[in-house]
């Protein structure tokens, strides 16, 4: 029975969590390397985006893909194969039921890998908002679930999960480059998450997020200089619902592997993996949290906290006039957190994981 | 004599179940001088088709099966049912009220039954001890001697040249009601394991219907302990696989259901050549110097090239399927059980089948199909809505609200005629529901104690609980009714949703 290395496709910002891994799989590793994607992912692909980026991914590899629609659709796609099947997004929750079913029938030769895909992520690292929308017990159909930190940083992993638990660091840090141009951006980039579930289960804070933001665009239009906003790839709330922009304010939504965050001078973000991509790519970064404290950041404590205009403001001037003070509050940060930040260990680890699945 | 199967839809013409039951037999009764044609329910449109001597009833779980067999009751035809599906035994399973009411409707109105097992023979007359019946056997379609001494040979000397065992496993893999099929096969796939010693491989091939390939179901092929693979089933790839397959593994569980299926699996692979394991309950005894109930003694057998099916067991084969599936022995005892109980109702009362003469009540519950109300109106019968009942069909009888809480029946110009002279010239005129002008009558005057408890029950659809809760009392009270306006009226409930019951 030959082997290889299949990944599973749901969501749209998979791509962006499994992409280095398949350059590794194909390209380190010289496994032949299949792409499964869900119907689920080609209809909320609506612009075609990242269908074309699953093609120039696979013209840059040489893997293949195809997309199913049943279990035993991507049974036959597996039938016959051993090795490793990989997830960004795996877990009983219904969100994430075809990526799970496939791995409930997946033939057993295969060892099932779930990536955590964010930074907080529901069954590896929750938030309060987590928990309020999906409980504490969170199960995958993995065999082996690979996170961002070592196990006792990880709180949200049931004690049913933790025995399959290896410490890989994120796959962002892998990610190879494609890059923007090298010319400077002007300002900072805002990263706009409203879709999350943080933002509306303990109280609807996107009209908060998004009255600062256009002040804070109006304060900058009048300085004459401007910024840079980024949806969620996932979520795109901006562009879903034909929210108005400054005209101080470029969009910026290509996928992350191809933005080249150390053009920006600062970011800005809700509470999200976006925020950890800024402090790893050296940006000054600040997290927004509502004026009374209501959406859960405690996952991102250390880092500069900002919510009201005048604190968007300061920490724009702190940018410019002092910005060695956020290099060494969000080193202290990442040590604190845990997160596996050296890449040549990332590297090693993933590279293991996928030798030894597919031995 | 002129045989009608009458069928539930144009799909289940397609069936594998139709080919094997009723298609293999129908050249023999040729033979024999009878002629047996499949017709779809709803190609009667009138009492004049009816041309058959005898109609036999498959699958048909609806109120038309026992409207049909009421009007042909008083004919010269005969009518019964074929039953080979046990949804009717598991008595204290509340899931199955609308069928066991079908059957206790169905045996009243039916000659006689048919059935593919003893067990669907104890089962039917539970329902009614002295109703007829015959045990037809699932026919098999051809036992040459010969090849199956061939293809059992030849397997036989592949698996010793590779010492792999080719086992495979076919057949419909879910069901909605009962854990079945791919169920078995995992519940019972680690005798398929232990043929994995002293040397032997077991490769097994699995060929089921799409339908069952859910994630459940995958899950459990995962489970399995031996290698596999998958394919749909169609019946060209059943005789491919059985034709290449050493031994067929058939294990059966004890649940009812499973209980009183035929032996056609089984007579199947060994009429294909194929050896066959059973684990589970013992359904297939019937053919037990020809089953395997232990693996090892499979493997035992194996090794000595000397399994239960080979040439020299042929003949005791071919005697044993002589009693129990042969085409042409089973439609000869099956015609002679249908001849002589129409000879039997020929010789009895005098036929009696108009549609003017008969009246017959299709009484509409919860969930009653569209197709049973057309019926009953085709056949020019009365279709009479409950107040459970579809909203928007134009009925022959309903009842409505009147003034101060009374009830008025609401009747079509077919029901009119139906009506007593001194119930016509108490008409008024009305407008349904639907906007069709009916004739009304005050029902409330005419049966007070039944109105009074129908009343209730005509202010709007209350939830689930209310309707089981009021089904039983407001049924009896619109039968009664019912009996009130048309005194020779004969009644049946047409209901599919389980659990309401009514002894109308």
């Amino acid at each position: 029975m030959d082997r290889r290395a299949v990944f599973l496709i749901n969501l749209l910002q998979d791509v962006n969590i499994v992409r280095p891994l398949v350059h590794l799989a194909c390209r380190e590793l010289a496994l032949p390397t299949h792409l499964l994607l869900s119907d689920k992912f080609v209809e909320r692909d609506v612009q075609g985006t990242w269908q074309a980026e699953i093609q120039e991914l696979c013209a840059e590899t040489g893997c293949s893909a195809q997309v199913f629609d049943s279990e035993y659709a991507a049974l036959r796609e597996l039938a016959g194969w051993r090795g490793a099947l990989i997830a960004a997004s795996e877990s009983d929750l219904s969100a994430h039921l075809q990526t799970h079913n496939v791995f409930r029938i997946a033939p057993p030769g295969f060892v099932r890998i779930t990536l955590q895909h964010g930074f907080e992520c529901v069954g590896f690292h929750q938030n309060r908002d987590h928990y309020k929308a999906h409980g504490r017990h969170i199960a995958f159909a993995a065999d082996v679930i690979c996170g961002w930190c070592e196990l006792p940083y990880m709180q949200s992993v049931a004690p049913s999960e933790r025995s399959k638990y290896v410490a890989t660091g994120p796959s962002a840090l892998l990610q190879p480059a494609t890059g923007e141009s090298a010319e400077p951006a002007a300002g900072g980039l805002v990263g706009e998450n409203l879709h999350s579930v943080r933002m509306r289960m303990s109280g609807d804070f996107r009209a908060s997020f998004m009255d600062t933001f256009f002040e804070f665009c109006s304060e900058l239009h009048g300085q004459g200089r401007g910024v840079t906003m980024r949806p969620h790839p996932g979520g795109q709330y901006v562009l879903k619902h034909g929210i108005a922009l400054p005209s101080n304010v470029d969009l910026n939504n290509l996928p992350m592997y191809k933005v080249d965050l150390s053009r920006y001078a600062y970011g800005i973000s809700a509470p999200s993996s976006i925020v950890i991509d800024m402090v790893l790519a050296g940006l000054p970064t600040a997290v927004w949290q509502d004026e009374d404290g209501i959406v859960d950041a405690s996952n991102y404590e250390g880092l500069t906290s900002i919510s009201t205009l005048v604190d968007w403001l300061a920490f724009e001037r702190d940018v410019r006039i002092r910005p060695a003070l956020f290099a060494h509050r969000q080193a202290a940060f990442i040590a604190r957190s845990g997160l596996l930040v050296d890449r040549p260990t990332v590297h090693r680890r993933f590279k293991a994981l996928l030798s030894g699945a597919t031995a | 004599m002129r045989l009608c199967i009458v069928a539930p839809s144009e799909e289940y013409l397609g069936l594998a179940g139709v080919r094997i039951r009723y298609r293999r037999i129908a050249e023999h009764l040729q033979r024999h001088g009878h002629a047996l044609e499949i017709e779809v329910i709803d190609r009667f449109r009138s009492l004049p088709q009816f041309v058959h001597d005898a109609y036999v009833f498959s699958k048909c779980y609806d109120g038309r099966s026992v409207l049909i067999g009421q009007l042909l009751r008083g004919s010269a035809r005969i009518v019964g049912i074929d039953m080979f599906d046990d949804y009717f035994s598991q008595r204290a399973d509340s899931r199955f009220v609308a069928y066991r009411d079908w059957l206790r409707s169905m045996v009243e109105v039916s000659d006689f039954f048919l059935c593919s097992t003893q067990r669907m023979h104890e089962v039917v007359h539970g329902y009614k001890p002295d109703l007829p019946g015959h045990v037809l056997n699932d026919p098999y379609d051809d036992a040459d001697a010969t090849r199956i001494a061939q293809v059992a040979r030849r397997n036989l000397e592949a698996a010793h040249a590779q010492r792999r065992v080719a086992a495979c496993w076919f057949g419909v893999g879910d069901n909605p009601h009962f854990e079945v099929g791919l169920h078995d096969l995992h519940a019972f796939g680690e005798a398929l394991a232990r043929l994995q010693q002293r040397g032997w491989d077991v490769h097994l091939s699995i060929l089921t219907n799409r339908r069952a390939l859910d994630v459940s179901g995958l899950e459990r092929l995962r489970r399995l302990p031996l290698r596999w693979d998958l394919d749909e089933w169609t019946e060209e790839r059943e005789r491919e696989l059985l034709a290449r397959s050493l031994v067929a593994f058939i294990p059966v569980n004890a649940q009812a259901f499973s209980i009183a299926k035929s032996l056609n699996r089984a007579i199947s692979a060994l009429t294909a050549g194929a050896q066959v394991l059973s684990n589970g309950y013992p359904l297939y005894a019937p053919l037990d110097p020809f089953v395997y109930r232990d693996p090892d003694a499979l493997l035992e057998d194996l090794e000595r090239r000397e399994l239960k099916l080979r040439e020299a067991s042929l003949p005791t084969l071919l005697g044993l399927l002589g009693s129990i599936g042969d085409p042409n022995e089973e439609a000869a005892r099956c015609a002679a059980f249908l001849e002589s109980h129409s000879q039997r109702k020929s010789a009895g009362a005098a036929p009696r089948m108009s549609e003017a003469s008969a009246c017959v009540g299709v009484l509409h519950g919860v969930r009653s199909p569209g197709v049973v109300h057309q019926t009953a109106q085709r056949l020019k019968q009365l279709s009479i809505g409950s107040p459970f009942a579809i909203e928007s069909l134009n009925y022959d009888l309903r009842f409505v609200r009147g003034d101060r809480g009374s009830v008025v029946a609401q009747l079509s110009d077919t029901a009119t005629t139906a009506l007593p002279p001194a119930l016509r010239r108490r008409l008024t005129a009305g407008t349904s529901s639907t906007g069709k002008p009916v004739h009304c009558l005050d029902a409330s005057a005419l049966c007070p104690r039944p109105a009074a408890t129908l009343a209730p029950h005509l202010r709007g659809a209350p939830g689930r609980a209310g309707r089981l809760v009021a089904y039983g009392s407001a049924m009896l009270a619109v039968r009664d009714i019912a009996q009130a306006l048309f005194p020779h009226i004969e009644l049946h409930l047409s209901e599919l949703e389980s659990p309401y019951h009514a002894a109308t």
